[in-house]
C-alpha cells in the first residue's frame, strides 16, 4: 500500500499521459469568449462600466428567461430541479439562445397571426404536441441527469418550434397579402 | 516554475487580461495537457473531461482579473478545474462503494516495489469507481486533505478515508493484475 502511495507521489507528472483535442477544444472556447465578447479583465476592484455593464447583461438574461419561460414559452417547469446550465454552460447558453429566438418568433406571431386560417390551427396544435415533448424530456432530464439522447430531443423541439413559428408567420403573411390584394381590386 | 518560464507565464497573463486571444491560446496550450489529465482522472471520461477543460479555461480567462498574483495562477487554474469536475461527477449522482468494506489492517508491509509503466496507473485509476476515485486523486496526486475532500464532495472525514483506502486496495489488486498479466 505505502509502496503505490509513494509510487504515485514520485510519479505524478508522468501520469499525465493523455492529450486532449486542443484545437476542437480550443475552438469551442473560442465560440464561447466570442459570444461573451472579448474578455478584457483588469485587476482592481472598484466598479468599472464593464462590470456594470456585466451585472447589466446578467440580469438581463435572468429577467428574460423568467419571462420567456412564464409568458411567451408558457410551459410549467417550476419543479425542475435541473436545466441544462446545470449540466454545462455551453448547453445553458444554447438554450438562451433557442429561447430567445422561439420569443422573438412568438412575438411576431401574435402581431400577425389570425386564428381562423386551418393551416395555421394544425400548425399551432403541432406546436402544443411538440411542448408536450419538451415538458417529457424535462421531466427526463430531472431523473437521468445528463444524457445526450434527452438533450438532444430538448434541441430538437425548439428547433421544430422555431420552423414551426415561421411557417406560421409566412402563412399569416399570404393571408394578409390576399387579404390586402382582394382589397386593392375593389 | 524557473525564473524564465515564470517570466513568460506573466507576461500571458497580463495579455489574456488585455483580450488578447492569441496569449489567450499559448496559455491554453500551456496546461492544457496536465488540466485534461486532472479532469479525466476525476471523471473517468475523456468527453467530459473536454467539455471540463472548456468551460474551466472560459471561467479562468472571464476571471483572470481576480487572480492576485500571476504566480499562483497554476494552483488557481487547477482549483478550477477540481471543482468543475467535482460538480460534474456529483451531478451524474456520485455512488460511493459499499461502506461495509472491510478496512485492510494496518498494513506494515509496504508489498513489493512497484515498477510499472505509468499509462497502466492511469488507466487502472481512471476505471476505478467514481466515488473513490475522486478521493483517491485529490489525496493522492493534488495534495488535499480529508478534511478539505469532505468540504468540496459533501461527505464525512471518515467516507473520505475509507473510501481513499478502498480506491489504494482495488489500485494495487488492479496493478497486480496487470502486471501478471504482462508478466505470464
Amino acid at each position: 500500500m505505502k509502496n503505490i502511495e509513494k509510487y504515485l507521489a514520485e510519479n505524478r507528472q508522468q501520469l499525465d499521459v493523455e492529450t486532449p483535442d486542443d484545437s476542437a477544444i480550443w475552438e469551442r472556447i473560442s465560440d464561447d469568449l466570442s459570444l461573451n465578447g472579448p474578455v478584457k479583465t483588469k485587476r482592481g476592484s472598484g466598479i468599472t462600466f464593464y462590470r456594470i455593464l456585466k451585472i447589466a447583461a446578467v440580469a438581463f438574461i435572468i429577467f428574460s428567461i423568467g419571462y420567456i419561460t412564464k409568458d411567451l414559452v408558457g410551459r410549467k417547469d417550476t419543479d425542475r430541479a435541473v436545466t441544462l446550465s446545470d449540466i454545462s454552460l455551453a448547453l445553458g447558453r444554447k438554450e438562451i439562445e433557442y429561447r430567445t429566438l422561439v420569443s422573438v418568433k412568438t412575438g411576431e406571431v401574435r402581431a400577425l397571426t389570425t386564428t381562423d386560417n386551418l393551416i395555421i390551427k394544425e400548425l399551432f396544435d403541432e406546436i402544443k404536441r411538440l411542448d408536450v415533448v419538451y415538458d417529457q424530456s424535462l421531466k427526463d432530464l430531472k431523473e437521468l441527469g445528463y444524457n445526450e439522447k434527452v438533450i438532444n430531443t430538448i434541441f430538437d423541439t425548439y428547433e421544430k418550434k422555431i420552423h414551426l413559428l415561421e411557417l406560421i408567420i409566412l402563412e399569416s403573411n399570404k393571408q394578409v397579402s390576399h387579404e390586402n390584394n382582394g382589397k386593392i381590386t375593389l | 516554475m524557473n525564473q524564465e518560464t515564470f517570466d513568460i507565464n506573466h507576461r500571458l497573463i497580463e495579455k489574456c487580461r488585455e483580450g488578447d486571444m492569441k496569449a489567450q491560446f499559448m496559455l491554453y496550450k500551456n496546461y492544457s495537457k496536465a488540466m485534461y489529465n486532472i479532469a479525466i482522472r476525476i471523471t473517468g471520461n475523456g468527453m467530459d473531461a473536454e467539455d471540463i477543460l472548456q468551460e474551466s479555461f472560459v471561467t479562468a480567462f472571464g476571471r483572470l482579473g481576480e487572480l492576485g498574483s500571476t504566480a499562483s495562477f497554476t494552483s488557481w487554474l487547477k482549483r478550477i478545474v477540481i471543482n468543475n469536475s467535482i460538480s460534474f461527477v456529483r451531478k451524474r449522482r456520485l455512488i460511493f462503494d459499499d461502506l461495509t468494506f472491510q478496512e485492510p489492517e494496518a498494513d506494515d508491509d509496504p508489498g513489493p516495489e512497484i515498477d510499472i509503466d505509468p499509462a497502466l496507473v492511469h488507466e487502472a485509476i481512471k476505471a476505478l469507481p467514481d466515488g473513490s476515485r475522486t478521493i483517491l486523486v485529490l489525496y493522492a496526486l493534488e495534495g488535499y486533505r480529508h478534511r478539505e475532500i469532505a468540504e468540496m464532495m459533501e461527505i464525512s472525514e471518515s467516507t473520505s478515508k475509507s473510501q481513499y483506502r478502498r480506491a489504494l486496495t482495488l489500485l494495487r489488486e488492479r496493478l497486480l493484475k496487470k502486471t501478471v498479466n504482462e508478466k505470464y
